[in-house]
């Protein structure tokens, strides 16, 4: 077995090493897992530089991101709108 | 032989769910880090983003791209990368590098526009609703 790591890329070579699949499902199941954890611990600075430019300058329209599209409505959401939001389109159904 | 269609395209810019790809993580400089890995966000995960809040200032997330069932579906395009790209023509013909990305085989933006998608992307953040 050896490990190797190059900034953010971790390796292990498990080449040599007689495992089952069940095993290798669970490391990368567990992989998946500790990753998905740190992500979500992850809060950026906005004071953080910028890295440098990643790309071309992209213009976004100065305008709110229509992007929330068929997001479910969780409770709270529902307590927000009240007991009285209904579905605008069953309303009017037959 | 089977061939790529319109039909399982991938959105880049999906809402937070269970299944969905974990495609991007936002940067404090407002631009999204692509993961090339593909992460599917499960149902822990999905429960506590949305714990916190709106997941979608945070991550960007890819997922089917259901066409008529999103109110961005122009009918025969993605609405979104298209305002965007029509925003951007300063881009067209541009021989820029594009970030690795795990889903662009399937990507319904870069099958609309091409590489100019891929040097957008990453300034997109899917929920930019400021906060209530």
């Amino acid at each position: 077995m050896s490990k190797l790591r190059k900034n953010t890329e971790f390796y292990v070579n498990l080449n040599d090493v007689q495992l089952s699949k069940e095993s290798i499902s669970r490391i990368e199941s567990k992989i998946q897992s500790a990753v998905m954890d740190e992500l979500l611990a992850y809060k950026p600075n906005p004071e953080d530089p910028p890295k440098g430019p990643i790309g071309p300058i992209v213009f976004i329209p100065p305008r709110p991101w229509p992007g929330l599209i068929l997001k479910k409505l969780l409770d709270r959401d529902l307590d927000k709108l009240g007991s009285e939001f209904k579905v605008p389109e069953l309303i009017n159904r037959p | 032989m089977k061939t790529e269609t319109s039909e399982n395209k991938l959105c880049p810019s999906s809402t937070a769910h269970e299944g969905a790809v974990l495609l991007g993580v936002v940067q404090g400089d407002q631009t999204v880090a692509l993961l090339n890995a593909g992460l599917l966000a499960d149902a822990s995960f999905i429960a506590k983003v949305e714990e916190e809040g709106h997941p979608e200032k945070r991550f960007r997330f890819a997922d089917k791209c259901v066409k008529s069932g999103c109110k961005q579906w122009t009918g025969t395009k993605c609405g979104v990368i298209k305002e965007l790209a029509e925003y951007n023509p300063h881009l067209d013909g541009m021989d820029h590098s594009i970030p690795e990305c795990i889903i662009r085989h399937r990507c319904r933006w870069f099958s609309q526009e091409g590489n100019k998608a891929c040097m957008i992307c990453p300034y997109v953040i899917t929920d930019n609703l400021a906060d209530i």
